[in-house]
């Protein structure tokens, strides 16, 4: 027995040797002033940088493409040639894949791993913060290079967008953010049903975004007239993941358990549920009014394939998405067929949320050893055209060639379906509007322009900025997840017919409030007013 | 201390091929147990492990504190406790059957084709199913229940057809491993009992019931207690793809590892992941020592340790 219990205690002592490294950390000394960088001589509060002893700092971002590791390897050398030249920063690059990011990098954060910059999921941030794995980056916003990200964003208000309870963790990418959609459709049939001229469809440039709109209870008539020529087709396809935003308008607060709704004022800060406003009935009963009548896919409520596979299959007319300009050429390609698009929206101007900005924001580990050197190449990604072209595209003239029209595309004899490096992934971290357009044979070198006059329809709502913090909620949230999982599917594609909106309603709103939704939304409610109050 | 050096001696090479497996065990499966301390921690990364602060018992609060708790304990518990009897059951029908196989060839191809299910992924596993329940496609709304004047279901938003459908593919999944555990169980007895009995004039029913049965008891233990021992854990796959995630049926198709996932994907809280593993495993320890207690009080040659 005695040799047992010495044994147990062996295994214990030696598990918490082995775990004991983890605690230590790099705790931020309290002065923050920035990096200064002099005669190819960086200094920061945290040590000194020359091109021979340069900062080494691990970047990781999410390769959703595959990509060739010599020629990643080439491009890595590439960049630290120019790197450490200029910044005395040598990068590592750390790819992760995407289904891969969020347990990998939480294991990174979690086990102290080396790690410097890292693209942080906007409802991660939360979690991620309040274990101590995000550093705050407040302070350095107040810098030299934070004024570069500031100048790149556009405003201040948008850079301090990945805020929660005052911890800046992240910087927004800058994409085309505002919620805007509508269907996308088989032009084929749009042809033969006389809808392209009805909708002047196969006007130049449909895709991009004039300031008019049509509504959802329009559109029905489309569905309609494809239901009565091929009565076989599926009309719409939607299937199982949360498509509310294309119907409505609400700020969903992270988490959609106590929303804003944005229907009637757009500067509305009251906190309610969003399973009893009109809005939402109004839609899920649209949506079950269609689903009688045949014009929705069967098999939404489960269906995963995806819009591409369903187009491809012949037997689908169109799908609901979002729709940005440039968006018909990805379509055409995607679905394998000439598509038509059409905005629909519940009001004429998009809005803007901190859920849309704050997709995927950059951020800095609070394992980095030195977060003012993270800091400068954050910086350098929304600020320096060479970083993220090089980053992006690779080494040009061999991963890539300018063309005369000031855009960018693969070298010769390399395209979509054998190059060797594109991370094509621009919108996803950092300011991809400094670099080169990519030509697909559809954008020109003024794309970012459009982009950016896409986003100026957009409307900045009052919780513009706010960022739900729910980890003291955790219980609640998961019980709540669960609620809305049981019932969403089936109001949100409207699978068990109009007669039953009503009842699945209140079953939905039941099992909330039962699980917890009242408190989460005083809760919110309060830290939205709080911060309504620093604004 | 002699006997054990003089042990040592003797069966070294047992020994040693017993270290790779003990220190995978060790490494894998007991060092890290010390980690089961952050389900009671408000994990922070600067802190450490042993430095975050005890938060008591709240990590635990969303597995027993919410409307959810009591059924995902009641499916997982009472899945569990049906697939095994049911995959005990059938595994050793088949086995008898298929060691009485008269045609030796067939025999080999009975026995890849009864495992063959339990090496498919549940994705696939899933398909399988939805080619069958498939609201616009399936075999069963379009050609089965039409067939029989039945009217259409709707399969994948009612709960109540999900626990037949659940305990079928298991079965037809699960069969083939236990099947062929017994097999090799039932190659083991000795045929001289079986000419015995034969001369004596005893039918094969007889047979079975006086050798074959009680030649399997100790097979029949040792895989039950297993099983027992996770009864808290459940077969991701086929609570997960199977049902295709449909919200509708979550009454009984949701159980405590789903509930798990999806829950705390989106939150990434390592405390309450801990939690659950946690709770999961000591459940799990305490069921065995209570069932081999049991096994042990009935007949002890019997009883695991």
């Amino acid at each position: 027995m005695k040799r047992k219990l010495v044994s147990v205690l062996l295994v214990a002592s030696m598990a918490a040797s082995a775990l004991v490294g983890c605690g230590s950390s790099s705790s931020g000394g309290g002065q923050t002033t920035g990096a200064v960088s002099a005669d190819g001589v960086t200094t920061t509060s945290y040590g000194e940088y020359t091109k021979d002893d340069p900062y080494h700092l691990v970047f990781e971002y999410i390769e959703f493409y595959e990509q060739d590791d010599a020629a990643r390897t080439a491009v890595q050398d590439a960049l630290n040639d120019y790197m450490i030249e200029n910044y005395q920063i040598e990068v590592e690059f750390l790819p992760v894949s995407y289904a891969d990011y969020q347990t990998t990098t939480q294991l990174m954060l979690s086990g102290g791993d080396e790690l410097d910059v890292i693209p942080i999921f906007y409802s991660y941030a939360p979690s991620w913060v309040n274990m101590g794995g995000i550093y705050d980056m407040t302070e350095l916003l107040n810098t030299d290079d934070g004024a570069k990200i500031i100048e790149a964003l556009g405003s201040e208000e948008t850079a301090k967008v990945g805020s929660v309870n005052g911890v800046l963790f992240g910087f927004p990418a800058n994409k085309e953010s505002v919620e805007l959609g509508g269907l996308c459709m088989r032009a084929d049939i749009c042809d033969e049903l006389g809808l392209t001229e009805k909708y002047n469809l196969d006007a130049e440039n449909s895709d991009t975004y004039t300031g008019k709109s049509i509504r959802w209870d329009e559109a029905e008539e489309i569905f309609a007239a494809v239901k009565e020529a091929y009565p076989n087709m599926y009309p719409l396809y939607l299937y199982n993941s949360s498509q509310y935003n294309r119907f409505t308008e609400f700020d969903t607060l992270v988490d959609s358990f106590g929303v804003i709704d944005l229907s009637e004022d757009r500067e509305n800060t009251t906190v309610v549920n969003m399973f009893e406003t009109e809005q939402y009935k109004e839609y899920v009963t649209m949506i079950a009014d269609w689903y009688d009548k045949g014009y929705i896919y069967p098999d939404a409520a489960t269906d995963t394939q995806g819009t591409a596979t369903m187009m491809k299959a012949g037997n689908t007319f169109s799908y609901a998405t979002a729709i940005k300009p440039g968006f018909l050429a990805e379509a055409n390609s995607a679905n394998g067929c000439e598509c038509y698009c059409l905005y629909i929206n519940p009001s004429d101007d998009g809005y803007l949320s901190t859920t849309n900005i704050s997709f995927f924001d950059t951020g800095i580990a609070n394992n980095s050893k030195d977060p003012e050197m993270a800091f400068k190449f954050i910086s350098a990604l929304y600020s320096d055209p060479t970083v993220y072209n090089l980053w992006q595209y690779g080494i040009e003239g061999v991963n890539y060639q300018v063309l005369d029209d000031g855009t960018a595309y693969f070298v010769d004899g390399e395209d979509g379906s054998n190059y060797a490096y594109h991370q094509n992934s621009g919108w996803c971290l950092g300011n991809q509007f400094q670099s080169y357009v990519w030509n697909d044979g559809t954008k020109t070198a003024d794309y970012w322009d459009l982009l950016k006059s896409h986003n100026d329809w957009a409307y900045y709502p009052a919780t513009y900025g706010f960022m739900w913090d729910s980890s003291d909620y955790s219980t609640e949230v998961t019980a709540l997840t669960n609620a809305y999982e049981t019932y969403r599917a089936t109001l949100e594609t409207g699978s068990e017919g109009s007669a039953k909106v009503q009842e699945t309603l209140d079953a939905l709103n039941e099992a909330l409030y039962a699980a917890g939704l009242e408190d989460v939304m005083a809760a919110k409610q309060e830290q939205l007013d709080e911060w309504l109050a620093t604004q | 201390m002699n006997t054990t050096v003089s042990k040592l001696k003797r069966y070294w090479p047992l020994y040693a091929m017993f270290l790779p497996g003990g220190l995978y065990l060790l490494i894998n499966n007991y060092i890290p147990m010390a980690g089961i301390i952050v389900a009671f921690k408000q994990y922070n990364v600067r802190n450490g492990l042993f430095g975050s602060a005890w938060i008591g018992l709240k990590n635990f609060k969303f597995l027993f504190a919410t409307p959810d708790a009591f059924v995902i304990t009641r499916n997982t518990i009472l899945y569990n406790f049906v697939f095994i009897i049911l995959n005990t059951l059938f595994g050793i029908i088949f086995a008898i059957f298929i060691c009485d196989a008269v045609n030796k060839k067939l025999k080999k191809t009975y026995q890849s084709a009864i495992l063959f299910p339990y090496l498919m992924s549940a994705v696939i596993l899933g398909y399988i199913v939805f080619a069958f329940c498939s609201q616009s496609n399936g075999i069963l709304n379009s050609t089965i229940l039409p067939a029989l004047g039945i009217d259409p279901v709707n399969w994948y938003s009612d709960p109540n057809v999900w626990p037949f459908i659940l305990i079928f593919t298991n079965t037809w999944k699960g069969v083939g491993y236990g099947c062929l555990i017994y097999i090799s169980a039932i190659n083991g007895i000795d045929p001289s009992l079986y000419e015995a009995a034969s001369l004596d004039g005893a039918t094969k029913w007889q047979q079975i019931k006086a050798i074959t049965l009680p030649s399997l008891i100790p097979t029949i233990i040792t895989l039950t207690l297993m099983s027992i021992g996770r009864i808290f854990y459940s077969d991701f796959g086929l609570f997960y793809q199977v049902p295709r995630n449909s919200g509708a049926v979550y009454a009984t198709t949701n159980v405590i590892d789903t509930y798990v996932y999806r829950g705390l994907m989106e939150q990434s809280n390592i405390g309450m992941s801990a939690a659950a593993g946690f709770y999961q495993s000591v459940v799990g320890f305490a069921l065995v020592i209570i069932a081999n207690w049991v096994v042990r009080k009935v007949s002890e040659e019997n009883a695991l340790f």
